[in-house]
């Protein structure tokens, strides 16, 4: 069975990790992943810390959802344009719907396409345990939140991705199955430093001959 | 510069930002910046500004786009220098 209808994109940034402290003040590395406008908007900003990684987690979760749409995109930063109001992202002909969430440790971004805005969705953000594996982590999590959505057990979930060399991160995007095949929802994982993120849409499901995703 | 030079400094130039020590351990061409060293995306923008301001190269948008693996960094040096 595959999906059609929305897809989504999640990104999350932890604030708290030092090495990011300063990317604001580095005008190359400004200039490297923002647009002119994006530019503008961050020297007028109050906080620009935030504003450029708000940006960057939007550019990144548009850059997840797209990718499922086409083959993997160049991730070329500026490429992805943001509204200052952090309420959609742009890329060539698409325009994908953003929602960014914040506290004083993180921001967590969602990029969604192809939905209507009534599409049910789901975001989460968890603290990750010392120790533990991120990956696996962030797993655990969109189980243990889509399980009660779904109606089964989190035992009877599991979340694949199948291997793929020539994408960056290594495999294909993440697909949610249960016992009977592969759920009608749209999923995306996330993890940076201390911090686990998941995002799923509601996608109908089709027969062999809809729409490939 | 010979490529073996030019290897051993890219591999310096990540250290500090790989997150995966084993697979920086037994580093080779074929490793993967992102998916075996675990640098993140946000940190390999930090690569490429790394390696701009060591070997005095400008490298563009898409430039970064061939870059997988730390050979396809040395390559990109490589032709860059010339």
């Amino acid at each position: 069975m595959s999906l059609c209808g929305p897809v989504v994109g999640n990104d999350i940034v932890d604030l708290t990790n030092a090495e990011i402290s300063c990317h604001h003040e580095s005008q190359r590395f400004v200039e490297r992943v923002l647009s002119s406008d994006e530019r503008v908007a961050l020297e007028a900003h109050g906080d620009p810390k935030r504003l450029l990684w708000s940006f960057f987690a939007a550019k990144e979760a548009a850059y997840k959802a797209v990718s499922k749409l086409r083959s993997p995109p160049p991730l070329g930063h500026r490429r992805f344009l943001v509204t200052s109001d952090l309420r959609s992202v742009r890329f060539e002909s698409l325009t994908l719907g953003l929602e960014v969430e914040s506290t004083r440790d993180w921001i967590h971004a969602t990029a969604s396409c192809n939905g209507s805005p009534a599409a049910p969705w789901v975001g989460r953000v968890e603290a990750r345990r010392e120790g533990e594996d991120e990956s696996e982590s962030a797993r655990r999590l969109l189980i243990r939140v889509m399980a009660p959505r779904i109606g089964c057990a989190e035992s009877e979930l599991r979340v694949e991705r199948a291997p793929a060399p020539h994408h960056l991160s290594g495999f294909l995007p993440p697909v949610l199955y249960s016992a009977l095949g592969r759920v009608p929802w749209d999923v995306s994982l996330s993890h940076d430093g201390g911090f686990l993120a998941v995002a799923a849409v509601f996608s109908a499901p089709t027969g062999p001959t809809g729409a490939e995703i | 510069m010979e490529e073996q030079q030019v290897f051993d400094r890219v591999v310096e130039i990540l250290r500090p930002f790989a997150k995966n020590p084993s697979a920086l351990a037994s580093v080779s061409k074929d490793t993967s910046i992102m998916k075996d060293l675990k640098v993140n995306s946000a940190r390999f923008v930090d690569v490429v500004l790394e390696l701009e301001d060591h070997f005095g190269i400008a490298i563009s948008d898409d430039d970064t786009d061939s870059v997988n693996t730390v050979g396809d960094a040395v390559s990109l040096v490589m032709t860059l220098k010339k």
